[in-house]
């Protein structure tokens, strides 16, 4: 068990992305404003902030989604800054989105058979001839979509149609999905949005296993401060394009100008709803 | 074990090949004269089938399937007809050598113009890459107007006469299968391929038929056919998947043009010549309604709707008249072909708009289907941190209430029920299940688990997170 919460960002660790003044501007809006940013391996960082403060925009621009304005971005040693999404998806970077953008009309299993392309070979004569090959390889992805399924716990559900799950599902097959491609870095956009305490709950589990079982790095978005708090081992905070903190979460947490950006005064803390409780749960 | 009827649903694309295959007896016994306008309706099947590939695969509204089309009868008119009167090619064509023009066997002219159709989907598909919806629908639309426009004014292309105009190409070589030694073979008449004898036709359009099958059954559930569905349902989301788009829409319209091209060289040898007026919209268009009203993305859809409307067209309509003629009435029923069509669109959209077959899921049988023996490990899959410390199942209280997920300690349940305004009692734990992990011999059918140089597992010497 890793000790939540505490765990320092290790300056021997390998930097799987790092993001230098990373900016993004929509005309006048500077939605990410030079952003420094870096994502450790094997670790699970946040990066939290007020709504429209750029978290969303900046997945969009480390994903490819978005071709940044300004700054440099480099992923597995390679510069990624506007490169398109299937080339920086090839190199192990994977995601959810924020509003979920399952297949809908895919089964679940075809959802995460189309997150594993990357690393799917399917030449062209090997699949019009239905070569053993081909044949192998469909099986074998069949099988691994299944496991991954199991994974996030929706296994029994393999044959429905994504768009027919409820919507704590579809989250997970987003993540199932994400995982096929077994990215070193998946990116998770409020994943616990929609979810009920018990999934919620259930998710955190899920990212350390993420981390733990499949030695991949996890960022991610949230808004659901306790979930944060209890799982990341860096938070950034990010109030208006520009990164106001960063750090443990328990420093983060406490750090002033937070406060500040969530409350708007001082006067409060980023807990105060309800969260005021440092969480216990691991030990 | 599968059911009967999933084991009959499983073969039944080999019960209706059985029934194609004999069909000319039944058809040849009861004198229903069908043939020559179900030749032209299997030439609908293959383009339906091509263009959902297009339409209904990949999601890219194409409103000038028919330029395809045409590019396919033209590849037969300028390889096998003395078209090209100055210069002599003879290849496998079982003609007299002395015969000018170029003569290729038409066997061989199916793979070329798969090939070429396929480059020229590719080429008129690439404009229209960055356009999506209506745009994409005008874009294609207006290449469907021009490439028969092009045959129709290609007699004087810098001098020279490439398509003949509207006058068009005529006089195509016959099909010849081992020649007039063919004719005995099963007394078939196979070396005399023409208007008396369509047989030959009948089992070439089948076979053509059933190579669209298996491309398009092939394609959709392979790696490719994945990326077409995913591009269809959320081209922003594909991409983060890493699929390139700009290369698997490229492989959709070329693979859709291709066998597109397959139904022009079959249709231009049958009938024997080509006229440019033949190419027209108005085919782009039956063939796209064969594909909605059979279902969008179903193979099976696009030949039920392919019989549906062509056999409208082509079949029902004109026997109308005929019958009608025969009991004295003057009625062209053909000409009501558009009002019909019409009706029958505007009905299908009210009543049924998935289409006849809509587009169905791949249902996969697993031996180890969920709630059987020996996947009971899985109860809900994702769980609570491991380490909680030791908690005791509780007997679950009767009533509703909430399910816990496993290894959830009481602090945490306690907070559950504070969430959702129940009594702390109404949470229920569930007992602890024992956790599997996804097992490290899961690999990728390419990349082993050794082959992620990030992949900390397969790296002792890395130091692994704290664990
Ligand atoms: N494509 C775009 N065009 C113009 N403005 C945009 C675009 N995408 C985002 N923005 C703007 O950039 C700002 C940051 O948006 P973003 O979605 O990144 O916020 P966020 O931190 O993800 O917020 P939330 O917590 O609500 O998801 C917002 O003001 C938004 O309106
Ligand atoms: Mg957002």
């Amino acid at each position: 068990m890793s000790d939540i919460g505490t765990a320092q960002h290790h300056a021997q660790d390998t930097e799987l992305l790092v993001a230098r003044e990373l900016t993004m501007r929509f005309g006048g809006l500077t939605a990410v404003d030079a952003v420094d940013f870096t994502v450790p391996a094997q670790r699970i960082v946040s990066l939290i902030g007020p709504n429209g403060a750029g978290k969303t925009t900046f997945f969009n621009m480390l994903t490819g989604l978005y071709h940044p304005t300004e700054g440099q971005l480099t992923f597995m040693g390679q510069d990624t800054f506007g490169r398109p999404p299937h080339q920086i998806a090839q190199l192990g970077m994977s995601r959810t989105f924020q509003n979920i953008r399952l297949f809908r009309e895919m089964t679940c299993v075809d959802n995460v058979l189309v997150g594993m392309h990357t690393k799917l070979r399917g030449g062209f004569l090997a699949t019009m001839l239905r070569l053993p090959s081909h044949r192998h390889e469909e099986r074998e992805g069949i099988e691994l979509a299944r496991e991954l399924m199991r994974f996030v716990g929706i296994h029994e559900r393999h044959a429905e149609l994504a768009g027919n799950l409820p919507y704590g599902d579809q989250r997970r097959l987003e993540i199932a999905r994400a995982l096929a491609s077994r990215p070193s870095v998946v990116l998770l956009d409020e994943p616990a949005a929609g979810m009920n305490p018990q999934e919620t709950y259930a998710l955190e589990g899920l990212m350390h296993r993420i981390r733990d079982e499949l030695g991949c790095t996890v960022l991610l978005i949230e808004h659901e401060m306790k979930l944060v708090m209890s799982v990341s081992e860096r938070v950034t905070v990010l109030n208006f394009g520009r990164k106001i903190a960063e750090g443990a979460p328990q420093d983060v947490r406490n750090d002033p100008a937070v406060i500040e950006a969530y409350l708007g005064s001082s006067d409060g803390a980023v807990v105060a709803d309800g969260y005021d409780q440092p969480t216990e749960a691991a030990s | 074990m599968p059911t009967v009827r999933e084991r009959l649903g499983r073969h039944a694309p080999l019960f209706v090949l059985a029934f194609a295959l004999i069909f000319p007896l039944i058809e040849g016994s009861l004198g229903l004269g069908m043939m020559n306008p179900l030749l032209r309706i299997l030439t609908s099947v293959m383009l339906a089938m091509g263009l959902n590939i297009v339409v209904g695969f990949a999601g890219l509204l194409d409103l000038g399937y028919v330029a395809f089309w045409a590019i396919g009868a033209y590849c037969v008119g300028w390889m096998a007809s003395g078209h090209f009167s100055t210069i002599k090619v003879h290849v496998m064509s079982g003609l007299p050598e002395a015969i000018p023009g170029i003569h290729l066997s038409i066997w061989l002219i199916f793979p070329i113009a798969a090939v070429l159709t396929a480059v020229f989907g590719v080429l008129l598909g690439a404009p229209t890459l960055r356009l999506r919806g209506d745009y994409l629908a005008i874009v294609t639309l207006g290449f469907g107007e021009i490439i028969p426009k092009v045959f129709q004014n290609g007699d004087d292309i810098g001098g020279h006469n490439l398509t003949n105009g509207t006058a068009g190409i005529s006089g195509l070589d016959a099909p010849q299968l081992g020649g007039a030694t063919g004719d005995a073979m099963l007394g078939l008449g196979w070396g005399t391929w023409g208007p008396l004898n369509l047989l030959p036709w009948y089992y070439l359009a089948i076979a053509l038929c059933v190579l669209c099958y298996y491309v398009s059954v092939t394609m959709q559930w392979s790696k490719l056919g994945r990326a077409w569905m995913a591009i269809r349902e959320d081209e922003t989301a594909a991409s983060a998947m890493g699929i390139h788009c700009v290369n698997a829409k490229l492989w959709a319209y070329g693979i859709g043009a291709s066998l597109g091209g397959l139904a022009g060289v079959y249709h231009g040898a049958r009938i024997g010549s080509i006229f440019p007026s033949s190419f027209q919209f108005y085919i782009s268009i039956a063939v796209l309604c064969a594909v909605i009203i059979g279902g969008m993305g179903n193979v099976w859809g696009a030949i039920v709707g392919a019989f549906v409307v062509e056999g409208l067209n082509f079949w029902l309509l004109p026997s109308l008249t005929s019958w009608a003629a025969a009991v004295g009435l003057d009625i062209d029923f053909s000409s009501w072909n558009m009002l019909i069509f019409g009706v029958l669109l505007v009905v299908m959209m009210l009543y049924r708009p998935q289409g006849i077959f809509p587009s169905k899921s791949r249902k996969l049988v697993f031996d180890d289907e969920p709630g059987r023996p020996g996947d009971q490990h899985y109860p809900g899959g994702m769980h609570g941190p491991d380490g909680d410390g030791p908690h005791t199942p509780m007997p679950s209280p009767p009533g509703p209430g909430i399910p816990a997920t496993p290894g959830i300690p009481a602090q945490e349940l306690a907070d559950v029920a504070a969430s959702h305004r129940l009594a702390p009692e109404r949470v229920v734990q569930q007992p602890a299940a024992p956790a599997r992990p996804l097992p490290a011999s899961v690999r990728f059918p390419r990349y082993g688990a050794g082959s992620n140089p990030f992949d900390r597992r397969a790296d002792p010497d890395i130091e692994v997170a704290p664990a």
